[in-house]
C-alpha cells in the first residue's frame, strides 16, 4: 500500500501544479488513491463509470431497476477487488467484465420469457422529432421492436452486440471483458446483426 | 478482390476495423461493385437505426449511497465470513465515537484540513501577499510567479514567518491591508495545527483501546495491526515529504489523510473491541 503513495509523493514533487492535477485524475492514478484508502477516489471512479456501466447492464437485462441494482454489485465487487486489477489502465474493461459477470449471473437466475416481458414494457426512448402523433406511435412501436430484437438474441450475441454499437467497444476491448476470442467476436457480431436485420426489416425498408 | 471476400469482411469495414492493408482492396472494390455497395448501406442503415434506438438511461441520484451502503454492510459481515480489509473497513465505516473528546478533536483537524485546503487553493491571495512582500524586500523580484517559485523552492520557506529576517524587516514597512493578510494563518501553520489535532486524537484512542479488555479473534487483530502499521509507514513517509517541501499541497494533503485514516480505523478498533 505504501509503494504507490511514495511514488505519487515523489512524482508529484517534481511536477507543476497543473500536471499533477491531470495527473491527479488519470484513472492509474484513481486506481492507487483508492488502494491508499481514499474514499473519494473511488466516487471518482464511481461517478465516471457509473453511467456507461449502468447502458451497459440496462441494454442487457433490460430492466432499469435491476440494472441499477447491478451496478450497484458491480462497483461493490470493483472495490472489493481493486488489488487485482493489474494492468490500470484497463480499468474500464475490468468494469465492464464484472459488470457481465454480475448481469450473466442474474439473467441466468430469470426465465427468457420473463425478461423478454420485462424488456418489452421499459418505457421508450424517443428518437425522432414529434411532429404528428403518428410519428409518435412509430417511434414507440420502433423502440419496443428494436428491444425485443435484442431480447431474442442469444446472451452471447446480445453481449458483443451491445458493447460494440452502444457502448463503441473495440473487438479486443470486447473480446477482453467477455473472455472471447476476437474471432468469436466478429463472429456473434456478424450473426447479431443479421438477425438484428432480419427481424427489424419492416423499419428498415420503411426508413430507406 | 471479389464480392464474396469483401461480403466477409464489411462488417469489420462498417467498424473501423479493418486492417489497414485490406482497406483500399474493399473501398476499390465497393467502387466497382454496385451489389456490395448497396450490402454496406444497408449495414449502415441498419446500424444507424440501432444506434439512434440506444436508451439514455442517467444514473440515479442515490446510486453511489447505496454502494457506499453495501460496503458498509459488507464490512460487518461478508458471505464468505471474510471480512474487508481494515483499512477498506475503515474507508467506509460510519462514524464510531470512542470518546467526546476524540471526536472534538478530528472535527477541529477536519476544520483545519478544509482551511488549509482552502487556504492552498486561493493563489491569489498568496500569490498577491507573496509580492507585496517580496516587492518591499527584494524589489528586483517583480512578478507573481517569482515571488512564488522563490517561496517554493528557497530553504526561507521552511522557517517560521516571525523567524525569517526579511519577514522582520517586512513586518516595518509593510502597509496595513498587507499586514492583515500576513497575519493570518499560513498553510504551514494550519498544517502543522491539525496534525497536532489528529496526534491528540490518535493518542486518546489508543489509550483507550489498551485500556479495554481485547474483543477481537487473533485474525481480525492482525489485519487491524497490519493496516495500522501500513498507515504508519505511509504518515512516515507523507511527514518527511512535508517536512522537505513545505508549500508542496499534495504531500499535506496525502500526509492529513494519512492521519485521518489512522483516526478511523482506531475508531473501528475500539468500536469493536480493543486489542
Amino acid at each position: 500500500m505504501i509503494e504507490p503513495l511514495l511514488l505519487e509523493t515523489k512524482s508529484l514533487r517534481q511536477l507543476s501544479s497543473s500536471a499533477a492535477g491531470s495527473l491527479m485524475n488519470s484513472s492509474e492514478e484513481l486506481i492507487a488513491r483508492a488502494r491508499a484508502g481514499e474514499a473519494e477516489a473511488f466516487q471518482l471512479i464511481f461517478e465516471r463509470y457509473a453511467k456507461p456501466v449502468l447502458g451497459f447492464i440496462y441494454e442487457m437485462t433490460g430492466q432499469r431497476d435491476l440494472a441499477e441494482e447491478l451496478v450497484q454489485e458491480t462497483f461493490v465487487r470493483a472495490f472489493n477487488n481493486l488489488d487485482r486489477l493489474r494492468e490500470e489502465t484497463r480499468l474500464s474493461s475490468w468494469l465492464f467484465g464484472i459488470g457481465r459477470n454480475v448481469a450473466r449471473e442474474s439473467l441466468r437466475s430469470r426465465s427468457k420469457e420473463n425478461f423478454t416481458n420485462q424488456y418489452g414494457n421499459e418505457p421508450t426512448v424517443e428518437t425522432v422529432d414529434q411532429n404528428s402523433p403518428s410519428e409518435e406511435l412509430l417511434s414507440k412501436e420502433l423502440n419496443m421492436a428494436v428491444r425485443k430484437a435484442l431480447a431474442s438474441l442469444v446472451e452471447d450475441q446480445r453481449l458483443v452486440f451491445v458493447l460494440k454499437v452502444y457502448q463503441h467497444c473495440r473487438y479486443d476491448e470486447i473480446a477482453e471483458i467477455t473472455g472471447f476470442s476476437v474471432a468469436k467476436v466478429k463472429t456473434d457480431l456478424h450473426r447479431a446483426r443479421a438477425q438484428l436485420r432480419e427481424l427489424m426489416r419492416p423499419f428498415l425498408e420503411t426508413t430507406r | 478482390m471479389n464480392c464474396e471476400e469483401c461480403r466477409l469482411v464489411l462488417d469489420e469495414y462498417l467498424d473501423g476495423e479493418l486492417a489497414l492493408n485490406q482497406v483500399a482492396p474493399v473501398e476499390h472494390h465497393l467502387a466497382n461493385c454496385s451489389v456490395c455497395s448497396s450490402e454496406l448501406d444497408r449495414l449502415r442503415a441498419a446500424q444507424s437505426l440501432f444506434e439512434s434506438c440506444r436508451p439514455e438511461i442517467e444514473v440515479s441520484a442515490n446510486l453511489w449511497g447505496r454502494v457506499q451502503a453495501r460496503l458498509d454492510e459488507e464490512k460487518i459481515s461478508r458471505p464468505d465470513g471474510r471480512r474487508t480489509p481494515a483499512w477498506q473497513a475503515a474507508l467506509f465505516s460510519a462514524p464510531r465515537v470512542s470518546v467526546p473528546l476524540t471526536l472534538g478533536l478530528v472535527v477541529a483537524a477536519v476544520i483545519v484540513t478544509v482551511l488549509v485546503m482552502s487556504r492552498i487553493k486561493s493563489d491569489e491571495d498568496s500569490s498577491l501577499a507573496a509580492v507585496q512582500v517580496q516587492e518591499v524586500v527584494a524589489p528586483d523580484r517583480s512578478t507573481a510567479e517569482d515571488a512564488k517559485e522563490q517561496l517554493v523552492e528557497s530553504p526561507v520557506a521552511k522557517i517560521q514567518p516571525e523567524e525569517r529576517p526579511a519577514a522582520k524587516v517586512a513586518e516595518k514597512v509593510r502597509p496595513a491591508g498587507v499586514r492583515r493578510l500576513s497575519e493570518r494563518k499560513g498553510p504551514e501553520q494550519l498544517v502543522r495545527e491539525a496534525e497536532r489535532k489528529y496526534l491528540a486524537a490518535i493518542e486518546i484512542l489508543a489509550r483507550d483501546i489498551r485500556r479495554k479488555p481485547s474483543k477481537l479473534d487473533p485474525e481480525t487483530r492482525t489485519k487491524f495491526d497490519q493496516a495500522l502499521a501500513s498507515i504508519d509507514r505511509t504518515i512516515d513517509a507523507t511527514r518527511e515529504a512535508v517536512r522537505e517541501h513545505p508549500a508542496d499541497p499534495f504531500a499535506a494533503q496525502y500526509m492529513l489523510a494519512a492521519y485521518a485514516r489512522k483516526v478511523d480505523v482506531l475508531r473501528e478498533i475500539a468500536g469493536a473491541g480493543a486489542f
